[in-house]
Order: C-alpha cells, then sequence, then structure tokens
C-alpha cells in the first residue's frame, strides 16, 4: 500500500516530528546522562549539615579525603604531561611519516585499548613491580619499582597514552598539510614550520588530548586498586576513587559507620567533580590563549635539529617508548601466565563458574550499553554537528563532555544516588543492580560516541546533504545513503571506545554496586586474595574476548 | 647559462607518469606560462621546482647546477599557491615578514622588506588584519607580498588568478606581471587559461598528458601551432579533413568530402593521396550572403549566430557536411546575416595550417583529457 506509505513517510519527515525527536533526544541526555552524572552536586545543599558534622569535623577523614585528592590530581597532571610529550612526536610519526610499516604501527597503537584497564593495570604493575617482571634481567630480589606513585603514573600511562595519539593524530589529519609547505618554500626548516605553522593550528587536538588523557587517569579504579595491592602498598595511599570504591564496600557491610561513608563518598566526589570541571577548564584556556613562542627563531639550530639523525632519534625513541612503556608492560601478563603454567602453578584458586557469570555479565552489559548509545549518541552528534537545536547547540556541545571529565567513581556514585532517590528507587527492582550498572555505563560512554562522530560529521561538506535533498532525499534517505556511509569509520570507532570502555570500568560499577561482579571486579577480587595466577589467567580470557569482538566490528567498519 | 632547466625529466606517481620527458629552459627576468588542461602535470612541474618532490628521472636545474634533492627551504624559489595558502592563525604583517623572520634576518630588515613589499601591493593599511578579514583579491595580493620579501629571484604561481572573479583576474594579471618585471624576477605562471597566457606572457609553455606540446611566444603559438591540439587550445580552430590531390611549390590542392578543392600551404613530408587535417582560425574565415565562387570558396548555410560583443560569430554548415565557426567585426550593420541564410565562406591559403592526419583521429586528439 504505497499510499499509506507514503502518509507515514510524511509524517515521520515533518517539522513537528522533527522537532519532537530533536526533543527527545535532548531529553535523553539530560535525563539520563547528565543529570545523573551531576546529583551528587545537589548534595552539597541538601546534605551540608551532614557533611559539615561528619567529614569537615573529623581531621582524620579530611586528611584521608585530601590525600586522596592530592594524589589523584598529582597522578593526572603527571600522566597527561607524559603522554603529550611522548604521543606528539608518534602521532607526527603516524600522520606524516613515510614508511612501510605505518598501518601496523597504527593497530600496535590501538592494541591496549582492547585490553580492559584492570587487566592492564595487573599486567603493567606485575611488568614494573615484581621480581618477575622488568627486574628479572637485573637478577633482581625485588621489582624495579618500589615507588607506589612511580608505579601508578606507569600503569597510568600505558592505559591512556592510546587516546591522547589518537586525538592528536585524528586532529593534525585535519590540519591542511599545505600551511606546513608553503612555510617550507618560505625558508622554514622542517622543524620551524611544525613549531610556527601546524602547533598553532592544532590547540583543538591538544586541549581533547588533555581532556581524554586526564580523564581517564582521574577516572580510574581497577588498574589502581590492582597496582597498589601488587606493590603491598596500603589502599589508604591511593587515589580519590580508590577511596570511594574502598567506603562502598564499607557501606554495603552496613554496620553504624556507613552513613558517615555515604557522606564521605559525596563530598569527595563533590569535590572530584568542582576540581575536575575547573582544572580542566582552566587547561582549556591557557592552551587556547597560550600563544607559543613563535616570533622566535634559531635558523642555524632548528635547521640541525631537522636533520636526519635527529629525526630518526626521535622516531626511535617514540618507537622505543610505545615499546618499553605501553606494549611490553601491557602484555606481560601472557608471560607471566605462561611461565606460571610451566613452573606448574594450580589454577585452584579460581571458581569457573563465578568466573565464566561475571564474564556473561561484562559482555552483555558492554553490548547493551554500545547499541543503546549507538542509537541515542548518534542523532545528538548529527544535532551537534549540523547544528539543529539553534541556540542551544553550543551549550550542548559543552555540556557533552561533561561526563567525561567526571571521575567515573564519582558519577557512578552520583547516579546511584539518582536513581535510588526517585520513587523509592530502583532499588526495589528485582534486577537493580543490572540496570544501574548499565544506566552508569551507559552514562560515562555517551560523550565518546557523540564526541567521534559529531567531529566526523562536521568535517562532511554540508554541500553533500545539500546536493542529495535538491535531488529528492528525506533527511532519512540523507542520513542512510549520505551521512552513515560517510562517517562509518568514526561511528564504529566510537562503537569500539564504547565497548573497550563499558568492558574495562572498575570504578562506577562498584560505586553503584558493590555486590554485583563484573569480570574486572572479578579480577580485583582475585589479585585482593592474592590469587595472582589465576587472576592472569581470567586477564588472558577477556583480552582474548575483547580482541575477538573489537576486530569483529572493526572489520564491520572497514568492510561493506 | 639558463635560469632554470628542466633536463628529460620524468615523473610518476605509482602507475602514474604525470610528467614524461619534460625538457626546457627558462631564461632571467623572463615571464613564462604554463598552459594545459587539468591534469597535464602543471603543478607537478611547480612541485618539481620548488623542491616539494624529486623526478624518478631527468635532472632540474638552476644556473646549470643539478638541484634535484634541494629541499624547499634552500632552494630559494617562491611559490603562490592556487588558495593562497595565508597562515589563518597570523595576521597580514606576520605573514609576509614570515620569510625574513625564518632566515632570521635582522628586525629593521625584515621591517622594511614588510613595509616594501605591503605598500607594493597597496595594502599597507591592513597589517593587523587576520586573512579571513580580507576579500579575494587582497588575500591573493598578500599571497604575492609574503612570497616576495624573501627576495627570492625565482617565482612560482599556481593558477594564482584562479580563485578570483573574472572582473579582477583581468586586473590582476597586468598587476602581476608589473610587479615582478618591476623586480627582475623570474617567473613562471601556471594557468589553464589561453587568454590569461597570450596577454601577459613572453614565452608560453603548452602542455598536454605531461608531455610539452610546444614552447614559443604567444603570437608564434597562435599564427603557427605545432599540433592540433595547440591550434586548437591557444585560440580555438576549425578542422576540415581532405585528401591531397596535387602538390604544386609550397602548396597543395586538397579534396574535401564532396569533391570540391581548397588550396592551402603545404606541411612537411606531404605526400599524394594523404589524408590530412587543414585548421583554420573563426578570424580568418570570411562570410558573404549568397553565392560567390573562387578560390577557398566554399557554400553552406548559417545554422548558428552569436553576438560576442565586438565580433559576431557565425557557425555555418558547409555543403562537405563540416560546421565552420566565422567571426567577424560587429561593424557592418547593413550585411547581417540571418540562420537559415545560404551564405559563402572564404579564407585566404596562407592563412590556412596543414597536419598530417593524427591515426587516432582528430576527435581524440583534441581531447583535454
Ligand atoms: N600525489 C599524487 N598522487 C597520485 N597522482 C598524482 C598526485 N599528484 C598528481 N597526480 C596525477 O598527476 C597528474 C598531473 O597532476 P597535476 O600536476 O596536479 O596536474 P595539473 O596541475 O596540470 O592539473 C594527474 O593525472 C594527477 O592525477
Ligand atoms: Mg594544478
Amino acid at each position: 500500500m504505497p499510499g499509506t506509505n507514503n502518509a507515514f513517510r510524511r509524517f515521520l519527515t515533518s517539522r513537528w516530528f522533527r522537532r519532537f525527536w530533536y526533543s527527545m533526544i535532548i531529553l535523553f541526555f539530560l535525563l539520563f546522562v547528565l543529570i545523573p552524572s551531576t546529583f551528587v552536586l545537589s548534595h552539597l545543599i541538601s546534605g551540608w549539615d551532614k557533611i559539615s558534622a561528619e567529614v569537615l569535623g573529623d581531621g582524620q577523614m579530611i586528611s584521608t579525603i585530601s590525600n586522596g585528592i592530592m594524589t589523584s590530581f598529582k597522578l593526572a597532571g603527571a600522566v597527561t604531561i607524559i603522554d603529550f610529550i611522548a604521543g606528539l612526536p608518534m602521532a607526527w610519526l603516524l600522520n606524516r611519516g613515510h614508511f612501510k610499516g605505518r598501518r601496523y604501527l597504527d593497530t600496535l597503537i590501538d592494541l591496549p585499548l582492547v585490553v580492559p584497564t584492570s587487566a592492564l593495570g595487573f599486567s603493567v604493575a606485575l611488568f614494573w613491580a615484581t621480581p618477575g617482571g622488568f627486574a628479572f634481567f637485573f637478577n633482581s630480589p625485588t621489582g624495579a619499582i618500589t615507588s607506589s606513585f612511580i608505579l601508578l603514573m606507569l600503569v597510568h600511562v600505558a592505559f591512556s597514552y592510546p587516546y591522547m595519539v589518537r586525538t592528536l593524530s585524528a586532529s593534525l589529519e585535519e590540519i591542511d598539510i599545505t600551511y606546513e609547505i608553503a612555510g617550507r618554500t618560505l625558508g622554514a626548516s622542517p622543524l620551524t614550520a611544525i613549531r610556527t605553522i601546524t602547533l598553532p593550528l592544532f590547540r583543538g587536538g591538544i586541549v581533547s588530548g588533555t581532556i581524554l588523557s586526564f580523564g581517564r587517569s582521574i577516572s580510574e579504579t581497577g588498574a589502581t586498586v590492582l597496582a597498589l595491592s601488587i606493590v603491598g602498598a596500603s589502599q589508604a595511599d591511593g587515589t580519590a576513587p580508590v577511596l570511594i570504591a574502598g567506603w562502598r564496600k564499607l557501606i554495603n557491610e552496613g554496620g553504624s559507620m556507613a552513613e558517615k561513608y555515604i557522606t564521605a563518598s559525596a563530598f569527595t566526589s563533590v569535590l572530584l567533580i568542582i576540581l575536575a570541571l575547573v582544572l580542566l577548564t582552566l587547561v582549556m584556556i591557557i592552551i587556547k590563549k597560550f600563544k607559543l613562542p613563535i616570533k622566535k627563531v634559531w635558523p642555524a639550530q632548528e635547521k640541525m635539529l631537522s636533520g636526519r639523525i635527529f629525526k630518526y632519534l626521535r622516531d626511535a625513541s617514540s618507537n622505543i617508548f610505545l615499546i618499553l612503556a605501553v606494549l611490553i608492560p601491557a602484555f606481560f601478563i601472557f608471560i607471566f601466565f605462561f611461565r606460571g603454567l610451566a613452573q606448574g602453578n594450580s589454577l585452584a584458586g579460581i571458581d569457573l563458574a563465578g568466573f565464566l557469570n561475571s564474564l556473561f555479565a561484562s559482555f552483555l552489559i558492554a553490548s547493551i550499553v554500545t547499541v543503546v548509545n549507538m542509537g541515542l549518541g548518534i542523532p545528538m552528534a548529527i544535532l551537534i554537528a549540523r547544528k539543529k537545536a539553534g541556540t542551544v547547540t553550543q551549550p550542548l556541545d559543552v555540556l557533552i563532555n561533561i561526563p567525561m571529565i567526571i571521575p567515573s567513581t564519582a558519577l557512578g556514585f552520583s547516579l546511584g544516588l539518582f536513581w535510588s532517590g526517585i520513587g523509592g528507587g530502583l532499588s526495589s527492582l528485582a534486577n537493580a543492580d543490572f540496570l544501574l550498572i548499565v544506566l552508569a555505563h551507559i552514562a560515562f560512554t555517551y560523550p565518546f560516541i557523540v564526541r567521534t562522530v559529531s567531529s566526523a560529521i562536521s568535517d562532511i561538506d554540508i554541500s553533500f546533504e545539500e546536493a542529495a535533498r535538491t535531488l529528492g532525499a528525506n533527511p532519512l534517505q540523507v542520513f542512510r545513503k549520505i551521512i552513515f556511509p560517510l562517517a562509518k569509520p568514526s561511528i564504529m570507532a566510537g562503537a569500539i571506545m564504547m565497548f573497550a570502555r563499558s568492558l574495562g570500568e572498575t570504578g562506577a560499577t562498584l560505586a553503584v554496586a558493590s555486590t554485583a561482579v563484573t569480570t574486572p571486579v572479578y579480577i580485583v577480587k582475585l589479585v585482593n586474595e592474592n590469587a595472582l595466577f589465576e587472576a592472569a589467567l581470567a586477564c588472558i580470557i577477556l583480552i582474548g574476548i575483547s580482541y575477538i569482538i573489537l576486530m569483529g566490528l572493526r572489520r564491520l567498519s572497514s568492510g561493506k | 647559462m639558463h635560469e632554470i632547466s628542466l633536463h628529460n625529466v620524468k615523473k610518476r606517481y605509482g602507475t602514474i607518469t604525470a610528467l614524461d620527458d619534460v625538457s626546457f629552459d627558462i631564461e632571467k627576468g623572463e615571464y613564462v606560462t604554463i598552459l594545459g588542461p587539468t591534469g597535464s602535470g602543471k603543478t607537478t612541474i611547480l612541485k618539481l621546482l620548488a623542491g616539494l618532490i624529486e623526478p624518478n628521472e631527468g635532472e632540474v636545474r638552476f644556473k646549470g647546477r643539478r638541484v634535484n634533492e634541494l629541499c624547499p627551504e634552500e632552494r630559494d624559489v617562491g611559490l603562490v599557491f592556487q588558495n593562497f595558502m595565508l597562515f589563518p592563525h597570523l595576521n597580514v604583517w606576520e605573514n609576509v615578514t614570515f620569510g625574513p623572520h625564518m632566515r632570521g634576518w635582522a628586525r629593521e630588515k625584515t621591517d622594511k622588506l614588510g613595509r616594501q613589499m605591503l605598500d607594493l601591493v597597496h595594502l599597507f593599511n591592513r597589517a593587523l588584519s587576520y586573512p579571513n578579514e580580507l576579500s579575494g583579491g587582497m588575500q591573493q595580493r598578500i599571497a604575492l607580498a609574503r612570497t616576495l620579501t624573501p627576495g627570492s629571484k625565482i617565482m612560482l604561481m599556481d593558477e594564482p588568478l584562479g580563485a578570483l572573479d573574472a572582473r579582477l583576474r583581468v586586473e590582476l594579471r597586468y598587476e602581476l606581471v608589473r610587479l615582478m618585471k618591476g623586480l627582475g624576477i623570474t617567473t613562471i605562471h601556471v594557468t589553464h587559461d589561453q587568454e590569461e597566457a597570450m596577454t601577459i606572457s613572453d614565452k608560453i609553455m603548452v602542455l598536454r598528458r605531461g608531455k610539452i606540446e610546444q614552447i614559443g611566444a604567444p603570437m608564434e603559438l597562435f599564427l603557427r601551432p605545432r599540433s592540433i591540439f595547440v591550434a586548437n587550445f591557444v585560440g580555438e580552430s576549425n578542422f576540415i579533413e581532405g585528401i591531397i590531390s596535387e602538390i604544386k611549390d609550397s602548396f597543395l590542392k586538397v579534396e574535401l568530402k564532396d569533391g570540391l578543392t581548397v588550396v592551402v600551404p603545404s606541411v612537411d613530408g606531404a605526400a599524394l593521396g594523404e589524408r590530412i587535417v587543414i585548421a583554420l582560425k573563426p578570424e580568418n574565415v570570411s562570410i558573404q550572403k549568397g553565392v560567390t565562387k573562387g578560390i577557398n570558396h566554399i557554400q553552406g548555410v548559417i545554422e548558428r549566430r552569436s553576438f560576442l560583443g565586438t565580433f559576431v560569430k557565425y557557425s555555418v554548415r558547409l555543403e562537405t557536411g563540416d560546421l565552420i565557426n566565422s567571426k567577424v567585426l560587429t561593424l557592418q550593420k547593413d550585411k547581417t546575416l540571418e540562420m537559415g541564410d545560404k551564405s559563402t565562406v572564404s579564407f585566404r591559403s596562407n592563412e590556412a595550417v596543414v597536419y598530417h592526419h593524427p591515426k587516432d583521429g582528430v576527435r581524440r586528439e583534441l581531447e583535454v583529457e
């Protein structure tokens, strides 16, 4: 019946329906992402009495919280700087280098992304902090690294580095290389051309790389907990997310102190959120306003530094960094496991049913989250990229980033408060924990798809869409025939990131539901019980399955 | 010593041969245009000269010295990009003084040069504007000033007027020549606009499919095009095919399709019974109403009349079946011809140019791609 079909189609493409649809998209974002993520801020007002009585009045508590927060920010700051310094030449190499193995290098960079962060943290910590790791080559009876802060730095660099390199290299790709060439024809040496022309045009990329790297480090819980327990440091030496996860456990056990720990968690979350927002806003302003010293030029010196030898040195050292600081530590777990196997270690500590259940839960959550956010994030990306929301577009574009900047533990805590505070809470539902975890994961992975896809769409010349419209395509057809095919690589990249982020997340999961057992949580538990060998096996299985799924997704994105 | 030479240069991109055995010499102070359709390899030549790419074979020479491997910043060659490529994060002054800055020249010298070049392009008052605040014409002039400040004596320009609107394009092209000649700069100007090339060049190089078809002064190319392609690309031409029926001194008697004969100048290697192609510029074809007889007179019917301003262009369907264009001055009000009128076209023997018949046919020879 073509008649009804047409009427239906006309309805779908009518202005009224479009408005409704856009409003729904925005509403979803507010209700399921933004408000739950920041709900805890309201606690500052409503729960102020409790905060001042139970937390501010307790000197011990205050010093614990401030230590945790200090460690978090010091760590995230150091990690971001290291990522940037090591990542910039690598991004350059990936984009502007001409060599045979470039494609392989590209894949190598992404490899750590398939390793769930808790598994990765475990592996990195084993490598640096146990006698069988890096120290093995020096016959040392202890691990190479004994300082817990340095170990945490190494762990965080390993999982945040790929995000930095990816972001920098994507934004570098957008800068027309002709500017650099024009500079060279005007007499600039390669290094000078990069410094005075490309870098200043590159601020946007530096800002997003910083936000991602910083946000990843300040959020991470699982990897941090694991690293601390391997080096034998007290969890109290850890970061703020580790504190919150610890309290959450105590809250669940109940007891007279539970109330106090809830207040402490809320207060710490509020501090984390506010400080992270303030700090990143400052960084953004500084990077945008900061004038690179492009006025000064040292022709002779820079020419020398552009020379072949220095270029080789630079390329070699960024490759060595990738291998030594990221790849080997990230995959050391395989060596650890097989060595253990050869030595005849037993797998007694693993409870197979429990482990399989956790695997099932983890992959189910990651899949649901990915599918839901594809459906709801892509329309938002279009909305932002094509400025369809009028004056609301600009603020939306900024607000989207918030869940990425908020430490995921604080986000999880906030979200838990929000949903359990509404109408008796979700906790009355049978599978409340599962639902809460899904909601939390939806909230913190949402920015990944919106960001990647919206920047891809705004790069697509709108003339293509206009041409299609003049040729008679309706907005839905334009999406299917023009936007989707052109943005497909970015859509898939966003999906991969969401999936990997959800799979690796420990902090947010623990913050909303401390009894739920996803694989990262299970691994943390094994390590805490000192069942390292079993933990290694669990990590390897998790890595293996993630790898297969992500390769499948990637194949989907490159195929038709 | 030639200022610039290419010597048997080949440049391949994968399996595509962008330049195939290209050689030329350019003398100091010359204003040379490279004229050719899109994809013919014009930009590739500029890139080779600027050091952005290296040839697969052959040599690039400046003043007789081989410079194949010399990097761009050491060549001291200015390049003006088609889209100007003004650095968007720098203002006009910073853009224009970029070159001297890169060379670490003293402050006073840099300032003096910047000022001088901005004055030259009449834009000193916009020194503090950013590129996106300028019109296309202004951006073009700033791009020019930026390329001039380092004082390079060789200037390469890739379709420098291509991004401007028609009127500005015409105005600025004379400005370009005036500037370059005034500074004694050797210039290579790339364009696909034959009128632009004709009006401003000392020398035109016609490029087609990576090969040089002809190098010469504009007048020479116009009057003595060496190939059918050049005859058509540098001022259009009519082409009529025929067979040589008689060779007499330096003239040929040629039989056209319906048995009609015309007399045209000879061509090297002409042989009795050979197929040839006659090229005629529309300006050299006159047209009269009615039937008149004589040497090189052919009857036909007017199929189209277009008014071009100074000229009127008639398209006449000849008895031979060929369609021929004739351009006549728009003065003779009394003799205006109408569509459908029977008329006679004629031309003088020595204004025709004769070519051997190309083996792939005339049409293929005229293709620009
Ligand atoms: N980087 C490149 N890679 C592959 N082919 C190229 C590249 N640059 C140019 N070509 C090809 O070389 C030929 C000449 O190109 P170009 O010099 O840009 O032509 P023009 O400037 O005359 O339009 C074209 O067929 C073009 O497709
Ligand atoms: Mg070109």
